[in-house]
């Protein structure tokens, strides 16, 4: 095959998975998720003030109500809403940025890792096929989460990895990317300390006389590491893992004062955990509903992925000698071991670097099979088998994903926002108690000041800035709308709106408080989300005449 | 045949006897075993005898064996689809009524003519539905919690959980080898599975045998490592 032939076709693969990640962006997810809005606020108040919403400069980890997000995705996000303004496609920007330079990375990577292959060619037309539209990639890229920044950083420190072996100065940039990735999602902080000695120990005999190179290497990584030293301490570094991890959770180990017993519950969970991303079941059928999971009707990976990945596995084992496929399956072991240590079962935004892994595995085993087709008819056929696969994905995301989960990343507040242009000379209540991120959603799609916000956040902090104890409760106040839990002392006050979502108002509620049904707001499946009632203080304050 | 297989057998005792113990002990130290006697014991029975059968087929280079090992297979699982066929399979319950229905304005809005003809509907809500469920009940089998995870059955799980790593590395050797019984008694075990319905202590039932296998061949393969690893020091 002609090398422009090949180079054409790359290009289309790269094309399709840019289409994937970036088609209606702003539209699909139907909705800001609270995560997502909290990076982006940050990233304009970065703009404006160098500082983040709470007025700290330049911050290691952004505090973001207790989350304590890793900041690379926060820094990168300021790039595209400078350029294209406080929107939704610019939130998800970085996201749908990284699952397509991921598709790239893999290219290089199934060139230089995969050249013992007979066919490498074909072998990299799989393997960037299989990213570019496995269904997980798809969903990652396009929320905004770090874990889809960190799983590209991470593949690119994978690339240098493999190519160290042949040429060791790489092993420095390898440890740079890697480094830098624990600055982008959590999992990669435990992943790159047990990955880096191991891959040292795997293949010691590579490096035994590059020490000054793997001694460098190791010190670019630690350089990296001095911001998390610097709030080791502070309650913000470990609190992520307080609050997902099971092992200081009395709760789940209930074995009395038994320092034994306790230990062995940890271990149990820790197992039990742990071996639920290896599940068939979870990997290749079980769709969720679950934000951290995968879209209606496809699980992670399409159900027939099953069959090149038992291929792929065979592969990979029997040819152990390779020194790709040691690292492949030294990957395949770790990769799940932060998501095991957390309390949830099966949380594959936890595990993305592991989902990876899994891509490559896939892709061999697709090899595998081709190889072994004789036939062209059947060769021609699989091009069918890959229509399907698109066709699944875009009826799960593009159509039912989008109306089912609309309620669950907050598009009903979306509408709310349009809806409160008409009410501006009242005052608004907007109830905050589940959902804490509609107060930022407003200040961001409004471009509310962030030197306002900061004044307004600065002051509700109950702690010092690293602390892991935080104040749950914050409230906003933008222009005339006020977001907070509601309090019903409020029902006194004259030319008020009270907003909330179909639990914040019970019909008791309503008649007690003598409110009236101003407007009520659908998500897109058609189902009340947000209601908006006026108060009546005349009628219901009259006789402790308290209006106000 | 006889004297064929009692060779055979004799052999295979005289130089196994820790294997064959321990195959013993795993098929008979285990909660779930108990829970298939309480629920029918002449089934219990013949899965007992399956399991070793399977065993023997694995170890003995026997056709017979292998013959007589499939034939048992096969009439088990005869016996379970007429026995526990599972009616639900093919028909839609309440909730998946409800979100059928829901469903159609989203394919109607998003899909215009793609979903509103005579296929399309057939597709998205009968065909869809169906091949989805007939998935779901294929999958279930292929979670390690369902029988290593002591939380879904009566508090205790159906094999120790410990022994979950085991079970993974005898089923990555079989995988690696290409083992070809236990490719063929696996997709048996899972149709029958697909098609049967029975509660979920015993179920999914044809595993039993598959399990005992993985994890002995998986216990098997560790000593043999540790034993080289100690030879090296």
């Amino acid at each position: 095959m002609k090398n422009k032939l090949k180079i054409l076709i790359l290009l289309l693969l790269i094309l399709l998975a840019v289409f994937l990640r970036f088609y209606k962006l702003g539209e699909i997810p139907a909705g800001f998720h609270v995560d997502a809005v909290s990076q982006s606020y940050n990233a304009f108040s970065l703009i404006t003030t160098g500082k983040d919403r709470y007025a700290e400069s330049f911050p290691i980890l952004f505090r973001s109500n207790g989350s304590y997000q890793p900041p690379l995705y926060t820094y990168l996000t300021i790039i595209p809403v400078l350029i294209l303004g406080n929107t939704i496609f610019a939130a998800h920007f970085i996201s749908a940025l990284s699952g397509s330079l991921l598709v790239i990375i893999t290219i290089l990577f199934s060139y230089f890792a995969f050249d013992k292959l007979k066919q490498r060619f074909l072998f990299i037309i799989i393997a960037t096929l299989t990213i570019a539209i496995s269904p997980w990639a798809i969903f990652f890229s396009r929320l905004v989460v770090e874990a889809n920044l960190a799983v590209t950083i991470f593949a690119v420190s994978l690339l240098f990895f493999t190519l160290s072996l042949k040429k060791p100065s790489s092993f420095i940039i390898a440890c740079l990317f890697l480094g830098i990735s624990t600055h982008a999602y959590y999992s990669e902080r435990l992943i790159s300390v047990i990955f880096l000695p191991l891959f040292l120990l795997i293949f010691k005999k590579h490096f035994i006389r590059k020490k000054k190179m793997v001694l460098l290497g190791i010190l670019v990584f630690l350089i990296i590491q001095i911001p998390h030293l610097l709030i080791l301490n502070s309650g913000a570094f470990a609190r992520r893992f307080d609050q997902v991890g099971y092992a200081g959770d009395s709760g789940n180990i209930s074995s009395g004062n038994y320092y034994f017993l306790q230990i062995s519950n940890i271990v149990k969970s820790f197992i039990n955990n742990y071996l639920t991303y290896y599940s068939p079941k979870n990997l290749f059928f079980d769709s969720d509903s679950e934000i951290g999971r995968a879209m209606p009707g496809l699980s992670v990976f399409y159900t027939w992925f099953l069959i090149p990945f038992i291929f792929g596995l065979k592969y990979l084992f029997k040819n152990l000698s390779n020194n790709i496929n040691k690292i492949i399956l030294l990957l395949l072991v770790i990769t799940p071991i932060p998501a095991g240590l957390t309390g949830d079962i099966f949380y594959p935004l936890r595990t993305l670097d592991f989902l990876y892994v899994l891509s490559i595995i896939i892709s061999l085993g697709i090899y595998q099979i081709y190889q072994s087709i004789k036939s062209n008819l059947v060769k021609k056929l699989s091009f069918v088998l890959f229509l399907y696969l698109l066709f699944s994905l875009f009826i799960s995301y593009f159509v039912l994903f989008k109306y089912e989960k609309s309620d669950s990343y907050g598009y009903p507040y979306l509408k709310l926002i349009d809806k409160l242009e008409g009410y501006k000379n009242m005052h608004v209540v907007v109830d905050s108690a589940r959902d804490t991120g509609i107060g930022l959603r407003i200040a961001y799609l409004r471009k509310y000041p962030a030197e306002k916000m900061q004044q307004q956040l600065r002051v509700q902090l109950e702690s010092n800035y690293y602390s892991s104890i935080v104040n749950n409760n914050e409230r906003y106040i933008i222009d005339n709308i006020e977001v907070k839990p509601i309090n019903w002392g409020d029902s006194c006050r004259d030319n008020l709106l009270i907003v909330g979502d179909v639990l914040s108002v019970s019909d008791k509620n309503e008649a007690e408080h003598k409110l009236t049904r101003e407007f009520e707001i659908r998500d897109l499946s058609g189902k009340i989300s947000l209601v908006g009632y006026l108060t009546n203080p005349k009628d219901k304050c009259k006789k402790e005449n308290i209006i106000y | 045949m006889s004297r064929l297989i009692n060779n055979d057998l004799k052999s295979f005792i005289k130089y196994n006897y820790f294997p064959i113990i321990l195959f013993f002990i795993l098929t008979f130290s285990n909660f779930w075993i108990y829970w298939i006697y309480e629920f029918n014991f002449l089934i219990g029975e013949i899965l007992i005898i399956l399991t070793l059968l399977l065993y023997l087929s694995l170890n003995l280079k026997n056709s017979k064996i292998t013959l007589i090992t499939f034939s048992l297979l096969v009439i088990l699982s005869l016996f379970l689809i007429f026995s526990y066929f599972n009616k639900n399979l093919f028909s839609i319950s309440q909730t998946d009524l409800i979100r059928t229905e829901q469903r159609k304005n989203f394919y109607a809005n998003e899909l215009g003519k793609i979903y509103r003809n005579r296929f399309g509907i057939f597709y998205f809500d009968k065909l869809r539905l169906n091949l989805s469920k007939i998935q779901e009940a294929f999958f279930t089998p292929m979670e390690w919690s369902l029988y290593f995870s002591p939380r879904r059955f009566k508090d205790y799980e159906k094999f120790s959980f410990f022994l979950s790593p085991f079970f993974i590395i005898g089923l990555l050797n079989f995988i690696i080898n290409s083992t070809k019984k236990i490719i063929i008694y696996f997709f048996i075990a899972l149709t029958v599975h697909t098609f049967t319905t029975l509660n979920s202590n015993v179920s999914p039932l044809l595993f039993f045998p598959l399990l005992i296998v993985c994890i002995d061949q998986g216990i098997i393969i560790s000593l043999r490592r540790i034993k080289q690893l100690f030879h090296l020091i």
